[in-house]
């Protein structure tokens, strides 16, 4: 099932239709674009009404390190309420880092004002989770796709915005009639199609995908990734895949980055990360992903992590995992442990790292 | 922080007792615009001990069959129709308050979103407790033993002190345990979960699934999964009907459906999905979008988003797609599917 198929969706229209057999077998990576240093976001607790004074921080991210280069798909994985939805705002400039920074071809994100500031938030768009409440439902969707243009007013010039409106929605595989029809005309799958156009429309380099395929079913999510990489092999679009779906993280990234209230905790490529997971928090989070070969079932490891994700409000000293984690000893209450390889070919932050498959492979 | 090598597969032989039997059921709604048709005549049967998942997507009717068992569906503006039986005896034929005498202590239901399941101004306890007060006329006190006893078995940490707190104060998978302990505080034969874990985080997706397949291990309960999640089906269901535009589309074992699809919506599902094991190739997805209920294509409700399909010509006498409706039939031994060409689907996903 490795063949390309013609089936991308009920009005695909555009001729193109390279798509390589595997994502990691596209070309060479190209340069690094964006850059995140010890990044971090921490919002401040308060209490009282009229004299608010900070109780404490919420330690959201909390020190991400990543890197995103020219044409490659990092997924960022997690479960709710470790920050990755957070690291999604700072990158498209929604929300400013309380430290670290974020470097976009080598410049400081904080230190752009004016034009450079406007020309990163074209070139870095973002695609939302909720197709549904991310679209203005007084709006068509004509006028949402080019809405970007009224400020950026040089990438479609002015009398063929509609024509260039219309080949956005059929290069998405939307019929290009409907411009002038509103949001709730249209299916989930569609509505996030729009979205998808939306982005498309400023030219960018990069695209934050922040869970874009959770809300849908599954027999439009395949249609929804797969609109994904051929937009990627076409424009040579470099993604941030957000999600917290193991398997569609797996199937669409180049690398993977694995996040735990705040931080990463292993990072690597995609068959690094899966086949010899190094993290205990990336096995049992592995482990935890129900398979779908009744030939298969019985021969996971299966790792039950106990009680709940520690409130970001005041993370265990050391190791983050310290307090769910079967392999803590005194150490890991008192130094937190670097992201860095040790030994297992790829980085875990971890210091009893130690590679261990829990995944079964599928031989046949 | 438990580790165990592997869970024992589900016991695939269902020998106990039939607890319920759904016979041609429909369910409509009419509205001003028209009637929705949510479930379309769907028949299956349910036994002691074991689990049958109900997959389908949004739309599929597996949410909407599962109220018209429970009985919570609103009549009007729903039409039910057909039988459902359970013990023998047809709820639908019985007076409300009837229903109310079966349905209380023999079946129950837990839903995707406990925190608005929950009623966020009693404390968890008083509403664990609810119950027996309710049904068994237990005092206060005794209610509240009774609920502090439930959240233990349901593994809920330090349920003496939290049985006071209130559904806010827990976590997702904590109030999904709050909502699974009233399920099963009147020991019933069946229990109906429906989407229990999408709302949830993997590891607690996990934990949660886990804790279901204990509790029946231990009453022996039927349990209904409605699902749309392959993976969670592959390893918690025995037995499975695939729902599609209110139909069942093809039954079976799960090892036999998963292993080899008989129908082309099956088949279809199974390749649009991702993998954990492996990265995996191009995506199939299936074409299109699933239909409106209000105006469900004629002969096969599938056949316009449908590969396989055979229009015309192509089409054997008395088995065009687009005029004759498939009924459920027997394709191989222990399957059902609804499709003419069921035989052609059989086989070709070998892998």
């Amino acid at each position: 099932m490795s063949e390309p198929s013609e089936s991308t969706g009920a009005t695909a229209a555009s001729a193109v239709s390279t798509a390589p057999a595997s994502a990691s077998a596209r070309g060479p990576l190209g340069e690094t674009l964006l850059e995140m240093r010890d990044l971090q976001k921490h919002f401040p607790l308060t209490q009282g009404v009229l004299f608010k004074r900070t109780i404490g921080h919420v330690r959201a991210v909390d020190g991400v390190n990543m890197t995103l280069r020219r044409g490659e798909t990092v997924g960022l994985v997690g479960e709710s309420g470790c920050g990755k939805s957070t690291v999604s705002k700072l990158l498209v400039a929604l929300e400013k880092p309380t430290g670290g920074s974020i470097l976009y071809k080598g410049k400081d994100l904080a230190g752009m004002s004016g034009r450079a500031l406007k020309e990163y938030r074209r070139e870095v768009q973002i695609i939302f989770q909720d197709p549904y409440s991310s679209l203005n439902p007084r709006m068509t969707v004509g006028d949402i796709v080019a809405e970007g243009w009224s400020v950026h007013a040089d990438i479609a010039p002015r009398k063929n915005r509609l024509e260039r409106t219309q080949e956005l929605l059929d290069r998405v595989g939307l019929n290009p009639d409907y411009v002038n029809r509103y949001p709730h005309q249209f299916s989930g799958g569609q509505r996030q199609r729009i979205g998808i156009a939306r982005a498309l429309a400023l030219r960018p380099e990069v695209i934050v995908c922040d869970e874009p395929v959770s809300a849908l079913d599954v027999s439009v999510q395949a249609q929804v990734v797969n609109l994904l990489e051929d937009l990627q092999d076409e424009f040579g679009l470099s993604y941030l895949f957000i999600a917290h779906d193991l398997s569609v993280v797996r199937h669409i990234s180049d690398r993977v980055s694995v996040m735990y209230l705040g931080s990463i905790v292993e990072e690597g490529t995609d068959e690094q990360v899966y086949t010899t997971p190094s993290h205990p928090y990336t096995q049992a989070l592995l482990s935890s992903v129900p398979l779908h070969e009744p030939h298969l079932r019985g021969q996971k490891d299966r790792i039950l992590l106990q009680g709940d994700v520690p409130s970001p409000a005041d993370p265990p000293s050391g190791c983050r995992f310290r307090t769910r984690c079967w392999k803590a000893q005194d150490i890991c209450a008192t130094e937190a442990p670097a992201l860095v390889d040790r030994g297992q070919g790829h980085p875990a932050a971890c210091h009893f790292a130690e590679a261990r498959t829990v995944v079964p492979v599928d031989v046949d | 922080m438990t580790q165990f090598q592997t869970d024992p597969a589900p016991s695939r032989a269902t020998t106990g007792a039939t607890l319920l039997e759904v016979e041609d059921l429909h369910v409509e709604f009419r509205q001003r615009s028209g009637v929705v048709s949510a479930v379309n005549g769907i028949s299956y049967s349910l036994a002691e001990g074991e689990t049958l998942a109900i997959l389908g997507e949004s739309g599929s009717g597996k949410s909407v069959s599962a109220q018209a068992i429970m009985g919570i569906l609103d009549v009007p503006p729903a039409v039910v129709s057909g039988a459902i039986r359970f013990e023998g005896r047809d709820m639908l034929a019985m007076s409300a308050e009837d229903q109310r005498q079966v349905r209380g202590p023999g079946i129950s239901m837990i839903f995707q979103d406990a925190l608005s399941s929950l009623n966020p101004v009693y404390s968890v306890g008083w509403q664990i407790g609810e119950m027996f007060r309710v049904h068994q006329g237990a005092s206060r006190k005794e209610a509240k033993r009774k609920a502090v006893e439930l959240m233990d078995r349901v593994r809920i940490p330090a349920a003496a002190k939290r049985v006071d707190d209130y559904p806010h104060q827990f976590s997702g998978g904590m109030r999904q345990r709050v909502m699974i302990a009233m399920a099963i505080a009147l020991d019933p034969r069946i229990l109906i979960a429906d989407e229990p874990t999408t709302a949830l985080d993997v590891t607690v997706q996990a934990q949660v699934m886990d804790l279901l397949k204990d509790l029946q291990r231990e009453t022996g309960m039927g349990l209904i999964l409605i699902t749309h999640d392959l993976g969670v089906v592959n390893e918690v269901a025995d037995n499975v009907a695939v729902m599609y535009a209110g139909r069942i589309v093809e039954r079976g074992t799960v090892d036999d459906v998963f292993t080899d699809a008989g129908h082309p919506y099956t088949e279809g599902l199974m390749n649009s999905v991702p993998q954990v094991e492996a990265k995996g190739g191009r995506l199939q997805p299936i074409v299109g979008q699933p239909p409106n209920l209000a105006a469900i294509p004629s002969g096969c409700p599938f056949h316009p988003r449908c590969a396989r399909r055979r229009l015309g010509a192509e089409a054997a006498p008395g088995r065009e797609c687009s005029i004759d409706v498939p009924p459920l039939r027997l394709v191989a031994s222990g399957r059902e599917a609804a499709c003419h060409y069921s035989e052609e689907v059989l086989g070709v996903r070998a892998v």
